[in-house]
């Protein structure tokens, strides 16, 4: 299968006869960010992305847009340098990915506030951060508020609130822009796009992978919650499952209302502030509900009670797509070399990280302790 | 208010009496609000609460949250989504010069 190092043309029109190097099933935010890390450094690479149905399950679609550390990996050190190094990305990766798709991304790096409504809820926030720290070797940087340094960073925190956790490296992104950007430029660099493309069976043989009548050398699943389902067939353990977010839209409002992004409340660049922060095991039904609305509605009167005087504009539900324990699973196949599965609820957060050294990963060129990074996120840990 | 860019095609039809900013105009009586402000070529209503563009009605079916004004007192009214009134006070969120 040596002849496909031969090939130099940009424009695969043989793709579809003598096969493509990378198939990436899953046209997503963690799809599109690998085949945009993978052809920005490899522009020679036939890559074909199959993508699902707008009617398909698109966490893509119906997230919050955080770029979230604090918390993440408090209890699992691999994930908390790689969340960490994720957002530590996001600059240059915003820059980069606007500059060339000519799509801002309204990507902000003004920091976030996990609120908390009781002083065991703040003591059990504090400690989890203080081991994000540790894991880190102190590169996680975070402070403790109790309510009158909450109330200093954002005015108008209702009663409930007896402190805060900052940490300055979160941030916040449009996630659709995002996901456009990623388009838009994987496809102008020679990413072949296949929509409406539903996978149902994936093949390993000698050579490499059948899907969908296309021939690749190199497979990687990025299908969110079909991971499991297509995983299974090359005899990949890859344990997702869906748990359900609503998300409320209010109005737009005069710009700073929000000066921090938190779990539950974002003000987006356009003015509206985004509620959500509910988690449900419903299967696969995404649709949004009465009860759950109030609950998230509630929960944000109080934490900004002046939030009650705008009104809703739109509300969804969507399905993150949750390993056991939270963190992505990085996954080479033992069994069929070269085919990977890629599977995480942060693909916002970890786009940069996803565009960056996941992609040198399963490029095979990566060495050190940024290989043992990623390869200590693999299935091993689910292991009975 | 300019000269409007809309004309109703049906003549004669039976008038209401609306204030909009404290002035006293007749709109026809089955117009909602978006489409009497129309009518009378008051081409914005609001304005973006991050950017200060001026915004006009959208969608005439409420969805676009872009003809927000304060109807009768209560604020915020989508303008599309009620009919005109007699005596009804609008009032539009317009700051300075427009």
């Amino acid at each position: 299968m040596d002849t496909y190092k031969h090939v130099l043309s940009p424009h695969h029109a043989d793709s579809q006869r003598n096969g493509y190097d990378w198939i990436i099933v899953g046209g997503g935010l963690v799809g599109a960010s690998v085949a945009y890390g993978l052809i920005q450094k490899q522009p020679q690479l036939r890559i074909l992305v199959l993508d699902g149905a707008d009617t398909d399950h698109r966490a893509s679609v119906g997230n919050f847009g955080l770029i979230w550390v604090q918390g993440k990996g408090h209890d699992f050190p691999a994930y908390a340098n790689w969340s960490l190094q994720g957002a530590d990305l996001w600059p240059q990766f915003a820059q980069q990915l606007s500059q060339q798709s000519q799509i801002g991304l309204a990507y902000q790096r003004q920091g976030g506030l996990e609120f908390a409504l009781s002083q065991p809820q703040l003591d059990e926030l504090a400690s989890e951060m203080a081991s994000m720290a540790q894991h880190t070797q102190g590169k996680f940087q975070y402070q403790v508020l109790d309510r009158s340094a909450a109330l200093a960073l954002q005015a108008g925190l209702g009663e409930s609130v007896v402190g805060a956790i900052h940490s300055p490296q979160d941030g916040q992104v449009n996630p659709l822009y995002l996901l456009s950007a990623l388009h838009r430029v994987m496809q102008s660099m020679g990413v072949d796009y296949r929509p409406r493309c539903s996978v149902e069976q994936v093949e390993a043989s000698e050579q490499g992978f059948k899907v969908v009548g296309f021939k690749t050398r190199k497979l990687v699943l990025c299908a969110g919650l079909d991971n499991q389902r297509l995983g299974q067939q090359l005899g990949m353990f890859l344990p997702v499952s869906p748990l359900k977010g609503q998300i409320l839209i209010t109005e737009r409002a005069p710009a700073g209302m929000l000066k921090y992004a938190s779990p539950q409340l974002r003000q987006t660049a356009e003015g509206t502030i985004q509620i959500g922060g509910s988690h449900e095991h419903s299967g696969l039904d995404n649709s949004a509900s009465l009860a759950v609305m109030q609950d998230i509605a509630t929960d944000a009167v109080a934490l900004m009670p002046a939030l009650a005087q705008l009104q809703l504009v739109r509300s969804w539900g969507a399905l993150r797509v949750m390993s056991p324990d939270g963190a992505p699973i990085y996954q080479r196949s033992s069994l069929h070399k070269g085919a990977f599965g890629i599977c995480c609820h942060s693909g916002v957060s970890l786009a940069a990280a996803h565009a960056g050294p996941l992609s040198d990963w399963l490029l095979g060129s990566l060495e050190g302790p940024q290989k043992t990074l990623i390869e200590a996120m693999n299935n091993d840990r689910f292991a009975v | 208010m300019t000269d409007s860019l809309f004309s109703s095609l049906v003549q004669d039809l039976p008038l209401c009496p609306i204030s909009l900013d404290g002035v006293v105009y007749q709109v026809p009586a089955q117009l909602t609000v978006a489409a009497a402000l129309l009518y009378l070529g008051q081409r914005t209503i609001g304005q973006h609460p991050v950017s200060g563009e001026a915004r006009a009605p959208l969608c005439h079916m409420g969805v676009c949250f872009e003809c927000m004004l304060t109807i009768d007192g209560v604020a915020k009214q989508r303008a599309c989504m009620h009919q005109v009134a007699a005596h009804m006070q609008l009032q539009t969120t317009i700051t300075g010069p427009s």
